[in-house]
């Protein structure tokens, strides 16, 4: 029995209908634990390098770990993964809910899709049956309408749903699927890559317990982290608020981009706005918490908004990452504006990072008059100027007029209208979400050189350094590698086992290694962490080698980076050495960075890697 | 001499919005003040704020002077 599994992965073909199901391997458990780390590994291996990401051959993964479905408390996460068609390289994004747990609770670890089905499907699992059924009647519809009739046509009032909404339909590249109403898988483009397959909506009921190998041990872990929990001031702030509680601090003290990444907090945005973006100030809308499944912190909420000029109704606390996309961002102080962005993203199926980024660079165009009103199709697309913001994000959700280009993001816009490309701010082309490595230095390598670039919830120094107030120290850039490269793999296994970064919160990180061992019965050490996190990198890595892309072809825009600094403010002065912090990293993790090569011993010491030691050294190896 | 003070996040509405200091005072004597004045749950967010002065990052060292304003954040990296 392979402990902490459901134990059976699917494959389906769209184009074919053929539905396969495979044992899930002891080895790939072991090497691999989940999440990503099953991902890349068996896309690495169903894909060809120059694949189309949008084309037939294209594999998309919907991933559990071992943590999912289980008494683990954080472990009720679950993974995209794909090749995504903004970077034409590796692509994860992870989401909570209960979209993940149910899955696994149906009988399955994982599913891989392929190929493109001749009309619009929905694939329904139930306990084990599996079908690919018809989605026409669905097509146009919103995410959370879809679930709701899926949960009717299918009599089951538990349905889990991962669904793209008509920006997916539209194969608009900064589009997302949707689970559970309003959490998102959403980075890199996911949703491009079901609307291509003509994939509707993934449609879960499970009811069968996941074995486990020492659930008393479980239940003794939960018990501590419960009571870490306690002590920790973050993660009662989190529980209380979500993760907008941080908003306003975030929006002076430099951790928030301002003004397209080219502001300061305390001069352009002010304490007003940013008191007014936070969740302390719009909890007001709150009428329930929401956990996750698993979830004894709870960072969610539901709202009901019935006033502004956007009255909504029934709708969700936004999280941080949107309230900065959608506030210092474009300088928008009008939290009505941000609440119907939201909205929309979370109804026809957006990246809240990458719509409201991408609206930031057409700002930043428009008042330099690189774009014009009429680009605009009329709208005045001046800083903070909430009305417009809404405006134009209608128009990217219904793919009319300018929304049409701006809906596929920034850099395809700056591509398309052959203008602003100096004013966009993306790390390989992905926009960057709202942690400032100004702030945090640390970040700047992340967001540039993880093999899934342009992530906050990727490992590294700059996850600790953003916790805490500014240091002159985290400006020395000299012997980073080995705490960058430490809690990079942490990060990867955490991610792997399907739990919450933010379990991080209140809970020392070898905890994540109790449960594993906990779960599934293996002996997972500090050492064993150390190396799966190491081989789980490398095979995302490996990935993008195949596809051609080094460290050196990967880039990251220059006021990320205090090039030039500020001016003024907090970060006045500040840069950060990327190059340097990729070079430390890099060499600490085996890999030239000139040459892109991994050290063939090293590869063959991790062991489960040997499809990319033959691809990069040949047959002998 | 009088510096004014303004908290975002969890601080808020807890804490004095005006503190009379003695001439030197650092941000480090500062932080200490206001950690002892807080109240318990405060006291570990305060010992990790940031704080800015007159709209610039400040560490320990760094010298109050007469209508200073003083800006108590928290870092709360949120997702």
């Amino acid at each position: 029995m392979l402990y902490g599994y459901a134990g059976k992965m699917l494959f389906i073909d769209l184009t074919t209908g053929e539905i396969e199901e495979k044992e899930t391997p002891k080895e790939l458990a072991e090497d691999f634990i989940g999440g990503y780390g099953f991902g890349a590994k068996i896309l690495y291996d169903m894909m060809k390098p120059g694949t189309d990401p949008l084309g037939p051959d294209s594999v998309l993964g919907f991933i559990t770990g071992p943590t999912s479905a289980t008494k683990a408390w954080f472990g009720g996460r679950y993974t995209v993964v794909n090749k995504s068609p903004i970077t034409g390289g590796w692509n994860d994004a992870n989401s909570g809910g209960f979209f993940g747990p149910e899955l696994k609770k149906a009988g399955y670890d994982a599913l891989f899709i392929k190929g493109i089905s001749p009309k619009p499907v929905y694939i329904y699992i139930n306990d084990g049956k599996v079908e690919i059924r018809d989605a026409s009647h669905l097509w146009g519809m919103d995410t959370k309408k879809v679930w709701e009739a899926l949960k009717e046509e299918t009599n089951e009032p538990r349905l889990r749903v991962s669904a793209i909404g008509p920006a997916g339909e539209r194969v608009s590249l900064i589009s997302c699927p949707i689970n559970d109403g309003h959490r998102a898988p959403a980075r890199g483009g996911t949703g491009p890559i079901m609307g291509s397959k003509k994939l509707k909506a993934i449609a879960v009921r499970g009811t069968q317990n996941i074995p486990v190998a020492n659930p008393e041990k479980v239940l003794e872990i939960n018990k501590k982290v419960t009571e870490a929990m306690k002590q920790s001031e973050l993660a009662q702030a989190f529980g209380a608020y979500g993760t907008g509680v941080g908003t306003p601090a975030s929006a002076l003290n430099g951790d928030s981009p301002v003004k397209n990444w080219g502001g300061v907090g305390v001069v352009d945005f002010g304490e007003e706005k940013a008191e007014k973006m936070g969740s302390i100030a719009l909890d007001r809308y709150k009428t329930k918490k929401y956990n996750c499944a698993s979830c004894p912190l709870g960072c969610g909420a539901e709202y009901e908004v019935n006033d502004g000029r956007w009255p909504l109704g029934p709708t969700e606390r936004p999280e941080y990452e949107t309230a900065a996309a959608f506030g210092s961002t474009l300088l928008c102080g009008e939290p009505d504006a941000m609440l119907k962005c939201n909205e929309i993203c979370n109804t026809y199926g957006f990246d809240t990072i990458s719509a409201g980024m991408t609206i930031a660079w057409a700002m930043e165009c428009y008042e330099r008059g690189i774009l014009t009103k009429e680009d605009l199709d009329g709208i005045e697309l001046t800083w903070g100027n909430g009305e417009a913001i809404v405006n134009i994000m209608q128009k990217m959700a219904d793919g009319e007029g300018c929304g049409a280009i701006l809906c596929h993001g920034s850099q395809y816009a700056a591509k398309y209208w052959n203008k602003g490309e100096e004013y966009l701010q993306t790390a390989s082309g992905i926009e960057l979400p709202m942690h400032d490595p100004r702030h945090s230095p640390g970040l700047a390598r992340t967001y540039k050189f993880d093999p899934t670039p342009g992530r906050h919830v990727k490992g590294g120094i700059g996850g600790v350094q953003m916790l805490e107030p500014i240091k002159e120290e985290n400006y020395i850039f000299d012997g980073t590698g080995p705490a960058d490269l430490g809690m990079t793999l942490f990060v990867e296994v955490l991610n792997a086992s399907s739990m919450c970064y933010f379990s991080t919160l209140c809970a020392p990180p070898e905890t994540v290694y109790e449960y594993i061992a906990a779960i599934t019965g293996m002996n997972f050490d500090q050492e064993t962490a150390f190396n799966t996190g190491l081989r789980i990198f490398m095979m995302r890595y490996a990935f993008n080698l195949r596809e051609g892309i080094k460290p050196k072809d990967m880039t990251l825009t220059k006021r990320a980076v205090g090039e030039p600094p500020l001016e003024a403010g907090p970060l006045k002065g500040y840069s950060v050495d990327v190059e340097k912090l990729g070079r430390n990293f890099f060499k600490e993790a085996g890999i030239d960075f000139d040459s892109g090569l991994p050290d063939k011993a090293l590869l063959e010491k991790l062991g489960g890697l040997d499809e990319v030691i033959k691809d990069i050294y040949g047959e002998d190896k | 001499m009088v510096i004014k003070l303004k908290y975002m996040g969890v601080i808020h509405d807890k804490m004095p919005d005006v503190l009379d200091l003695e001439e030197g005072t650092n941000v480090k004597t500062l932080k200490t003040i206001l950690i002892n004045m807080s109240d318990e749950e405060l006291k570990p967010i305060l010992s990790n704020a940031s704080f800015i002065v007159n709209n610039m990052n400040a560490n320990d060292d760094t010298v109050l002077n007469d209508n200073d304003k003083v800006l108590v954040l928290t870092p709360l990296g949120g997702g």
